[in-house]
């Protein structure tokens, strides 16, 4: 193998996880309660948004959870609900991080398509 | 006006242009409501522009068939925008076929109520202003 090869080689497989790992998506950050998120140190969730709807439907977590909710659509999708937070427009692969600081029953929509709904419940500690 | 009133040969003419209207206006109508919420999908051609698109040609060929009832280009032109809405819907529907070319990908593989609605009123238009084109054929009607 000469050199050239070796070092294309090498360039690829150095190549590979880095766009295994972040290639075409995007995480915005969001935060219940105007705090920033990351600073309650709860556990993390995802939702995934895929045949024009959220999975799971209902989801149930702790105060302070991150929970991130991932576009696998081919078409551009929200998650919009009730406590102020949007995560904006999700093309596909992109995803939205918002930290639920405080417990209660948050209800959201695609405000695109505005029959996909679900909850997150956010319970005490 | 008398042209206008002289222009139905009987209740099925007038049945028919009445079907096409109203067709073409919910069509147009619902197109209209849900625009601003389809803006984000696509890029300058986006599904919110086509929408506003469908509904001021549909709005423009309904006031045409009032009109001109009697022109068989009216109910040609009401024919081909309720049958490309129509298309447009149940591709969209079943088929994910992605962007084509300036237009963005609209595939949505769900009914609900305002959808239906539509679809039904470009169903109805599609098979009146067909009825329509046909009954503009008849010899009699090319005399009048």
């Amino acid at each position: 193998m000469t050199r050239t090869r070796r070092l294309a080689l090498s360039a690829l497989l150095t190549a590979i996880p880095f766009a295994a790992s972040g290639c075409g998506g995007t995480t915005s950050q969001g935060a219940g309660s105007g705090q920033p998120a990351g600073t309650t140190g709860g556990s993390a969730h995802r939702v995934v948004i895929s045949d024009f709807a959220f999975h799971p439907s209902t989801l149930t977590v702790p105060v302070g959870t991150k929970v991130t909710f991932v576009n696998e659509d081919s078409t551009v999708h929200t998650a919009t609900g009730s406590g102020g937070f949007d995560s904006g427009n999700l093309q596909h692969g992109q995803s939205f991080t918002y930290t639920f600081t405080k417990a209660g029953t948050y209800n959201y929509i695609c405000s695109i398509h505005q029959y996909m709904h679900a909850t997150v419940v956010v319970t005490g500690k | 006006m008398k042209r206008l009133a002289g222009s139905y040969r009987g209740a099925p003419d007038a049945i028919c242009a009445v079907l096409t209207v109203t067709g073409l206006v919910i069509d147009a109508v619902v197109h209209l409501r849900l625009a601003s919420r389809y803006d984000p999908i696509g890029g300058t051609l986006n599904q919110g522009v086509l929408f506003r698109v469908e509904a001021v040609v549909a709005i423009l060929i309904a006031a045409a068939v009032l009109l001109a009832p009697w022109r068989r280009a009216v109910y040609a032109g009401a024919f081909v925008v309720a049958a490309s809405a129509f298309g447009a819907v149940m591709l969209y529907r079943y088929v994910n076929v992605g962007s084509l070319g300036p237009l963005p990908n609209m595939y949505e593989p769900i009914w609900f109520g305002q959808k239906t609605l539509s679809a039904y009123a470009e169903a109805g238009a599609l098979l009146s202003a067909g009825a329509g084109i046909i009954s503009t054929w008849r010899p009699a009607h090319r005399n009048t």
